[in-house]
């Protein structure tokens, strides 16, 4: 089995990679940083004896030399991790023109671009996986982390989409809203429940790929919140800042 | 890059910092962390000196960089080499060397210290009088210093700035990666000669005629509470009649370098409790001769009841190189002092060192003695007293393990304080890596 996993240098694109890596699966590895991924890929290799290739790809400039980089590698993928995303604490009403654009391509456009090509790929194989990494922001929308909320939900639309286009097919899809965690994006910042490490997040993730359903919540106890937080009446929600 | 502010505290919770710190996970980010006037790298964070951290400055962690780059590890040669980056841990690379038939030739004592801060440190093993330091296996490294660039240090290359470097606390920048020298080992358990006797000059006696039969060799005592010092030898060989092979990733206790004093000591030991019972570190039955190597290598600090039983003191940890032709004067003054008080002196450990001395490194030839006591102010006298008397016998305190040694004591042991100090001023001006352990020591 290989999987291809888009942001894999740092956080939990990493860790999925390394548990990955542990169940002796081989691994194609993007990011924007070939200094971070090249490290890792000897890493992986060294410790666990998998093929492990590296793709330079920023999905804020996507282009189509790394298209072709990754199309590359393309033919052996059986399982796509779109793990990349952007966000910024500025997110919290009119942001820049120039932050808005990022956080679209990162969480949208640039995933939604890579899924779309490797797509014919993964279907001549009897059975594939796209997993997105969704978060549990995309719930329900809300004043904070607006555009990436809203970026993250649209692709969670996207791969929905496509789930009912290939219904007949070996093709599945999962989509993880996944907490709090325990990684650079949200370094220092307090929260209300505990974040989790990556590694441990990684491993949920793997658990929740081989179970049916669509969306799985990271860890599961988010789902009954967010059942709760969906339910909330306006009155009540409008009033609720967090 | 983001940042926070939070309090640091060594492993003897003798020291206080208030500082800004950061944990990043790309080389980009890690590159712009060193921005602020005045950093400091943190490799474990485990160390009895303050070693990572100052008041106001900016504690970059390494724990993200901890992969292993590059491995040769010939199966028909004696010596093989890996290249990690400086946050990976002792234990990791251990698990990885061991299965291969390889162990890094110095171990420190706990697992979970990282490869930059043994290189910082250079530290030693229960094997230095073979061995020597943990520097004496580093081929070379790369260094990161926001005025400098990246830059490769060996013997050949910038040596001035390696020899600096190795031992040198942190403070010529931040050590990226690293050529380590490894040893392929003749077998993955150690037989165990175990020998109780009593008083520190029969062991040093012990230690002397037989560290040439062995690999590793210790001596532990009660030190302190008893007038005749019993304790209990232990010379270890690598046993070659057993073919145990360690298989599994090595699982051990974690300590938790961000604890705060005085909010530890529930939860951090009912948390090293229940780890530490189901750690291999701990199913070693002390009765058998033959243990696995890491057991061996490692036991004693991934032994959960040992910080359970100091879980409210703040420790001191004094370690001593006594030079050879000093020992017996020494411990008859030492003891003398010791027992002139009743101490709650903890973890006597006495060692052979061999070598040569350089800089500010804890090495050269001699007798090591090191304890743990919890710093009072009955302890504090006695600790002056000591240092006392390792200056006038010529001994020479471990920097990195005692946190409370003035810059003037320590001129007063290391005849090559200046020129450590010239010779950092002179690669780094501005002095931008700083700790409260080198603001104590002025450099």
């Amino acid at each position: 089995m290989t999987s291809l996993i888009v942001g894999a240098s740092a956080g939990l694109g990493r860790a999925l990679a390394e548990s990955l890596a542990r169940r002796g699966q081989d691994l194609i590895l993007c990011s924007s940083a070939m200094e971070d991924l090249d490290p890792l890929a000897q890493d992986l290799k060294l410790r666990f004896g998998v093929a492990v290739a590296c793709v330079e790809l920023d999905l804020n400039k996507l282009d189509s030399r790394s298209l072709a980089d990754t199309a590359m590698h393309s033919k052996s993928i059986d399982r796509v991790f779109v793990v990349a995303g952007s966000s910024t604490h500025q997110d919290a009403g009119p942001v820049s023109d120039d932050q808005a654009t990022q956080l679209i391509r990162v969480n949208y456009e640039g995933a939604v671009r890579i899924i779309n090509f490797v797509l014919p790929n993964l279907l001549e194989h009897q059975a594939a996986q796209i997993v997105i990494i969704s978060t549990v922001a995309a719930n329900r929308p809300r004043g904070r982390n607006t555009v990436y909320a809203s970026s993250k939900h649209a692709l969670e639309f996207y791969v929905k989409g496509l789930r009912h286009r290939f219904a007949d097919t070996g093709l599945s899809i999962k989509i993880m809203r996944v907490g709090y965690l325990d990684t650079n994006m949200g370094f220092g910042e307090k929260r209300p429940l505990p974040k989790l490490k990556p590694d441990h997040a990684a491993e949920l993730i793997l658990k929740s790929c081989a179970q049916p359903g669509l969306v799985a919540y990271i860890p599961g106890w988010w789902r009954p919140l967010m059942i709760v937080h969906r339910l909330l009446p306006w009155f009540i929600y409008k009033r609720i800042n967090f | 890059m983001k940042t926070a502010s939070r309090t640091f505290t060594t492993i003897g919770q003798d020291d206080l910092a208030r500082a800004e710190w950061c944990a990043p996970d790309r080389y980009r980010d890690l590159r712009a962390s060193f921005s602020a006037p005045n950093s400091i790298v943190q490799g474990a964070g485990l160390s009895y000196a303050s070693a990572s951290f100052a008041d106001h400055s900016r504690t970059v962690s390494m724990r993200h960089f901890d992969r292993i780059i590059a491995a040769e590890l010939p199966q028909d040669q004696d010596w093989g080499s890996v290249t990690v980056e400086a946050g990976i841990t002792l234990g990791k690379l251990y698990s990885f060397l061991i299965s291969r038939g390889y162990v890094p030739s110095v171990c420190a004592g706990h697992p979970q210290l990282s490869v930059g801060g043994l290189i910082a440190s250079d530290a030693h093993g229960k094997n230095q009088f073979r061995e020597g330091n943990f520097c004496s296996l580093i081929e070379e490294m790369k260094l990161f210093h926001p005025d400098h660039g990246e830059l490769l240090l060996s013997p050949a290359s910038n040596p001035e700035v390696f020899e600096l470097t190795c031992g040198g606390f942190g403070l010529t920048g931040a050590i990226l990666s690293a050529k380590i020298k490894v040893g392929r080992i003749p077998a993955q358990c150690v037989e165990q000669e175990k020998q109780k006797l009593v008083g520190l000059e029969e062991a040093y006696k012990l230690l002397q005629e037989n560290w040439q039969r062995a690999d590793f060799m210790t001596s532990t005592h009660d030190f302190g509470r008893t007038a005749d010092i019993p304790g209990t030898t232990v010379l270890a060989r690598f046993h070659r009649g057993d073919g145990r092979k360690e298989t599994a990733e090595f699982e051990y206790p974690k300590l938790n370098p961000n604890i705060e004093p005085g909010n530890n000591s529930f939860v951090f030991n009912l948390l090293s409790r229940f780890r530490g019972r189901s750690s291999p570190a701990n199913s070693m039955d002390n009765s058998d001769p033959i243990a696995p190597l890491r057991d061996y290598l490692f036991s004693p600090h991934t032994d959960w009841s040992y910080f359970a039983l100091h879980k409210d003191k703040i420790i001191v940890q004094h370690q001593v190189l006594i030079p050879a032709n000093a020992v017996d004067r020494y411990l008859n003054d030492l003891r003398t002092l010791v027992q002139q008080g009743e101490y709650d002196i903890s973890r006597t450990v006495l060692q052979i060192f061999r070598g040569n001395h350089k800089l500010l490194r804890f090495e050269g030839d001699g007798l090591s003695i090191s304890f743990d006591v919890p710093r009072t102010p009955k302890s504090e006298d006695l600790l002056k007293k000591i240092d006392a008397l390792n200056v006038a016998m010529g001994a020479r305190t471990n920097l990195i393990k005692d946190n409370r040694i003035d810059q003037k004591t320590v001129k007063a042991q290391y005849a090559d304080y200046e020129e450590f100090r010239e010779r950092l001023h002179t690669f780094d001006p501005n002095r931008r890596f700083k700790s409260k352990l080198s603001e104590r020591l002025g450099l």
